[in-house]
């Protein structure tokens, strides 16, 4: 533009590309070049087009070759860099590998295994339900003997002359003595005697379970009852060789064995230890903290910008809050690792390291997740920072206010520039004119839009709606209502934020790309001209 | 193809499929290893892991509230232990995932001992190997042949291994192995019979080229696990040791309590992983940029800790402190002990001389130097010895070659038998008449020019101008040059194109100057992976127990016997 800016030669204008006949406006081109020109409108124009896509062509060539060869230069400096293959580190993460279930399998051959140790379990109470269906204390030994006798067919003595579990020989003082619940024959050193209450805690508790099977939770008292039971089982275990033979049962190591598995089956089913409870309440700590924190995150996050979405108050009461449950992780995660130090025989050193690990990640969680809490500012610090956020917010209004002003105030200048140019002027104060009116024009618009369209830009309508519903909600001590509602106002605020530089962004693109459009018309004429100034000269010079 | 991923992935979700609760992982002793690869404690602490237990550790308690993940081999006695452990639970419910195939018989006999229903899951997840990095894997076997055939054992451990590393990474791929190594074809027989024994698992989509599996012998290539490194990982490993990424410290003077055994995991420690593959002089400058944020960090906990805002910004920084102030100290210790050994083993000098030894084709100025150092009371016995061993591998069958002499200065300068013996058996290990190809002298012209022109321009770095053999393999089988009457196909079908994804497994062990390798051509070769796999990784001290294991010690007695009878006559 500098090159061209010599007065004397170059024309500017409304000049018609054509006949480079001078006209005063634009309107009068344009119904110049509707005149003269309109039956070589098509061909023109198409002209113009194709000179304008050449050009444009060439610049993207140009730009095209440009960008090809930075890129190309750019790998060549990047293969010697960095290479065209790929860091094993940064292999694309695949697919689980194979794996193969054999659980089918298993559950097939298990399933057999089990029908059967079930069917031997069921069989052994079932006998022992029968053996003390009756009053054993209060009936003869003989009647006893054959009622025994009775539940299960007795191995015949001739047939087992030596103990099948010691192998001792059997005589008149190492006597047989029969299993009640199989019948088989053992010696006395090898029999084993089931005491009556454990029997009945075993018979009830299979009464219990099939009672139950449909209802699995079991009713507190049933669980006490049993409880119970066992303990006098317990009691009674120890004290066995005090009592009297019609209160036990004999039986061999065999059916004892599968016995007491059953009975430490159904202990363990109603026992939970307190690691366990404690553990539970540790992880549903742990998990309200990793539904709070990242709420209460947001929230300072949002405090400490200065913004209004959310209260102050409720943040610090959600802060006091997670910092509660923190102490609580603290506390149970502690309790848990001093848990049975004190006991007699102190807890086997696994369960020590259980407790060990267990402190020692919940640390690890409250470490990595406390210190990400950032603090929340005071009142004071809050009002000034609200100050300083309006502040901020207004000198960006502002500030983009004043860019869309600063845009079209310099795409005036350049019209008024350009009609100081020109050789008319008359033309020159007439465009200053319209320049003042439209910039008059401008303002007013602009302003009362924005006025308007506070009022009626939806958005904005749902902002004040929402900040009446917080009033109310917080009002009728909603906390939760409130909570979402904040969310939905900050989403709001947040939509509408960028509406707004969405806004001003497209306003001043609109004018830079109007700009650009007068520049390259008036660049066009300017060409023309020059094109008609050389032709000129070149004849002159042949003249 | 990311190997340790593909554990990690096996690990993770076996956690994850045992649900929420208390848990103990039950492990045997290879499986511990092969998760303490690609986990760390606290990292599967997070998933409610708390006790990790041998399988075969008598004195576990029981413990009804825990459930219980075992990931086990599926040898004969994690299954007999397995047998036990569900007769007698000691947890409420157990998760069970083999390594490996498992027989349908070890299935059915566990089932029948878990009459208790305690059971849960029976699966085979196939992470049974050393992941060591993404492109790396080992099986940690050292000693895997006798003379020149496999020892059964490890055969059958290297062919699970091999396949559960295509089953973990879902390929089923073609095979080639090197001609020259019975062993290659052995091991390459083993993993088709497997593939083909157990079709059902090895259908995978199809991909257009189809992956291939390289099977090659350590002793093709003697050369390169004698030589000192000096990238920090090969380094690491040549002068200290790294053991499933531990190294012992132990022995370094005036070491304190918490460093003795430290960890070097690319996986979580940023400056390892950003500093493996560079050489020793940069890791230099980089430990004293860690050291100097270190200091910027540090003062805010030992000078002003006056006010609460300072207070609070230490305690805002501690978990990261905390972890940067280990990850200074570590290698700070490992890179001052790695310097130190280098000056005191005078291993700049020895080491330019192996260079030499490996490289060029200088015989005279070779044999000097070699004297040279050899009288050098600062050279270590260790270094003397493999200093002649790479003379004898590379000027086996030149026309002047002194060995004998050699030989004798060993003797002189007091170096132990046993490392005097290694030489030859090295020979016999590696040497020319085993060897498959040519390592020294470059065939084709182009390795020809190149060589001619390295020359002329001078070496760059000369601690640093071997490149492994591998190098040289993988780039002909890349570019779909590799000789088939070398590197023959097992079966009758043959890749037509260009390979894509490449698992090369080397028998007698990989090293990571090899890894350091196919690292590179990883990163430089477009549209192709390569995994590097060996029976475990060597450094000089452990390929020279592999030599010694392998037995060819005893035939090469006799062949020293000669050598030295030859050298007592002259």
């Amino acid at each position: 533009m500098a090159s061209l800016d010599d007065p004397g030669e170059v024309r500017e204008g409304f000049l018609c590309p054509l006949c480079l006949k001078d006209l005063q406006s634009f309107y009068q081109l344009h119904s110049h070049y509707e005149e003269e020109h309109s039956g070589e409108d098509r061909d023109v124009k198409g002209q113009i087009k194709s000179l304008v896509q050449k050009a444009k062509k060439a610049k993207d060539r140009l730009l095209k070759r440009e960008g090809d060869d930075r890129a190309e230069s750019g790998t060549q400096g990047y293969e010697s860099f960095s290479y065209r293959g790929v860091d094993p580190y940064m292999w694309e993460p695949q697919e689980l590998g194979a794996v193969r279930s054999h659980l089918s399998d298993f559950k097939k051959h298990r399933a057999a295994r089990i029908d059967h140790y079930v069917v031997e379990v069921n069989k052994l109470i079932i006998r022992l339900e029968k053996l003390t269906a009756f009053d054993r204390t209060n009936t003869e030994s003989a009647k006893i003997r054959a009622i025994e006798k009775s539940v299960v067919p007795w191995v015949n003595d001739q047939d087992v002359p030596f103990c099948p579990d010691c192998g001792n020989k059997f005589s008149i003082r190492n006597r047989r003595h029969h299993c009640r619940l199989c019948g088989s024959i053992m010696c006395k050193k090898c029999m084993e005697l089931i005491s009556l209450p454990l029997a009945n805690k075993l018979t009830s508790a299979s009464k219990e379970s099939l009672s139950t099977h449909t209802s699995p939770s079991q009713s507190p008292n049933s669980v006490h009852g049993s409880r119970r039971g066992s303990i006098s089982s317990m009691s009674s275990v120890s004290s066995v060789l005090d009592e009297k033979d019609d209160d036990r049962i004999r039986c061999c190591t065999h059916c004892k064995d599968t016995l007491l598995k059953r009975e430490q089956q159904i202990d363990e089913k109603e026992h939970t230890p307190d690691i366990v409870k404690l553990y539970e309440k540790l992880r549903l700590c742990m998990e309200k903290v990793d539904q709070k924190a990242p709420e209460y995150i947001r929230m300072a996050a949002s405090l400490n910008a200065g913004e209004t979405t959310y209260s102050l108050e409720h943040a610090s009461d959600l802060r006091v809050e997670v910092q509660k449950v923190y102490e609580l992780i603290d506390a149970l995660s502690k309790k848990i690792l001093t848990l049975g130090l004190n006991q007699d025989p102190p807890p086997h050193p696994s369960n020590l390291r259980l407790q060990r690990m267990i402190r020692y990640s919940a640390t690890l969680f409250v470490q990595e997740k406390l210190l990400g809490l950032m603090s929340l500012p005071t009142k004071e610090q809050f009002e000034e920072l609200k100050k300083k956020r309006k502040e901020e917010m207004e000198r960006k209004r502002a500030m983009e206010r004043q860019a869309a002003l600063e845009s079209q105030r310099r795409l005036e200048e350049r019209q008024s520039g350009l009609a100081s140019r020109a050789a008319n002027g008359e033309v020159a104060s007439l465009r200053r004119g319209s320049a003042l009116l439209r910039k008059a024009e401008g303002w007013l618009p602009l302003s009362g839009g924005q006025g308007q369209s506070e009022d009626s830009d939806p958005l904005l309508q749902q902002i004040h709606n929402i900040t009446s519903f917080i009033r109310q909600a917080k009002a009728a001590g909603r906390t939760d209502e409130v909570r979402t509602l904040q969310e939905n106002l900050r989403q709001l605020q947040d939509e509408y934020d960028q509406q707004q530089t969405e806004k001003a962004i497209e306003l001043s693109r609109r004018q830079a790309e109007e700009e650009d459009l007068q520049r390259e018309q008036l660049q066009m004429l300017r060409e023309r001209e020059l094109e008609r100034e050389s032709l000129e000269s070149r004849r002159q010079r042949l003249q | 193809m990311n190997v340790v991923f593909a554990v990690k992935q096996y690990i993770s979700k076996m956690i994850e499929d045992s649900g929420p609760g208390m848990k103990v992982l039950l492990m045997d002793k290879e499986t511990t290893g092969i998760v303490s690869m690609v986990y760390t404690q606290s990292e599967i602490l997070q998933k409610e892991v708390y006790l990790f237990e041998r399988i075969d550790s008598q004195n576990r308690e029981i413990m009804k509230h825990l459930k219980a993940i075992c990931f086990l081999r599926p040898t004969k006695e994690n299954v007999d232990y397995m047998i036990q452990e569900l007769r007698r639970p000691k947890y409420t419910i157990y998760f069970i995932y083999f390594s490996n195939v498992i027989s349908k018989s070890d299935v059915k006999s566990l089932a029948e001992a878990d009459e208790q229903e305690v059971v849960a899951e029976v699966q085979e997840f196939y992470g049974d190997y050393i992941a060591v990095n993404p492109h790396l894997f080992s099986l940690n076997i050292l000693g895997c042949c006798q003379g020149r055939n496999w020892d059964p054992a490890q055969l059958s451990r290297t062919t699970q291994g091999l396949t559960a590393l295509l089953l973990s990474l879902k390929k089923c791929p073609m095979i080639r192995y090197q001609l020259s190594s019975e062993a290659a074809k052995r091991l390459a027989e083993c993993v088709k019979q497997v593939i083909t024994k157990e079709y059902e698992l090895f259908e995978f989509r199809r991909t257009e080229v189809p992956p291939l599996l390289l099977i090659l012998d350590r002793c093709d290539d003697a050369i390169t696990p004698l030589l000192n490194q000096w990238t920090y990982q090969a380094m690491v490993h040549e002068l200290l040791g790294i053991n499933n990424n531990r190294i012992d410290l132990s022995r370094v003077p005036g070491i304190s309590k918490d460093l003795r055994e430290v960890v070097l995991s690319a996986e979580n420690d940023e400056f390892y992983a950003n500093n493996m593959y560079l050489n020793f002089a940069e890791i230099g400058s980089n430990i004293k940029n860690l050291m100097e944020d270190f200091q910027k960090k540090k003062p805010k906990e030992q000078q002003k800790l006056e006010s609460i805002a300072d207070m609070k910004a230490f305690v805002e920084n501690y978990p990261q402190f905390k972890k940067m102030s280990g990850t200074v100290s570590k290698h700070v210790t490992v890179v001052g002990e790695l310097s130190r050994l280098v000056s005191e083993r005078n291993l700049l000098e020895v080491s330019e001389v192996e260079q030499e030894l490996a490289c060029q084709n200088d015989h005279s100025s070779a044999l000097q130097n070699v004297k040279r150092l050899l009288q050098n009371p600062k050279v270590t016995e260790f270094d003397a010895a493999r200093l002649v061993m790479l003379y004898a591998l590379h000027y086996e069958r030149h026309s002047s070659n002194s060995l004998p002499g050699l030989m004798m200065d060993l003797r002189n300068k007091g170096v132990s038998e046993k490392y005097r013996k290694l030489v030859s058996a090295v020979v016999e290990y590696g040497g020319k008449r085993v060897r498959g190809s040519d390592l020294f002298s470059p065939k084709d012209a182009v390795a020809i020019t190149k060589q001619f022109l390295k020359g002329l321009k001078g070496v760059e770095n000369v601690y640093t101008q071997h490149q492994p053999f591998l190098h040289e393999t993988l780039d002909h089988l890349i570019k779909g040059r590799l000789k088939e009457n070398l590197y023959p196909y097992l079966g009758p079908s043959t890749l037509r194109d260009r390979p894509q994804d490449i698992i090369v497994f080397v028998i007698g062990g990989a090293t990571y100057e090899e890894a350091l390798t196919v690292y590179n051509l990883n990163r430089t070769t477009p549209g192709v992976r390569i995994v590097l796999g060996g029976t475990t990784v060597h450094n000089t001290k452990s390929f020279l127990e592999e030599v010694l294991a392998s037995g060819l010690h005893s035939r090469s007695k006799e062949s020293s016997q000669v050598t030295s009878r030859s050298a007592s006559r002259r």
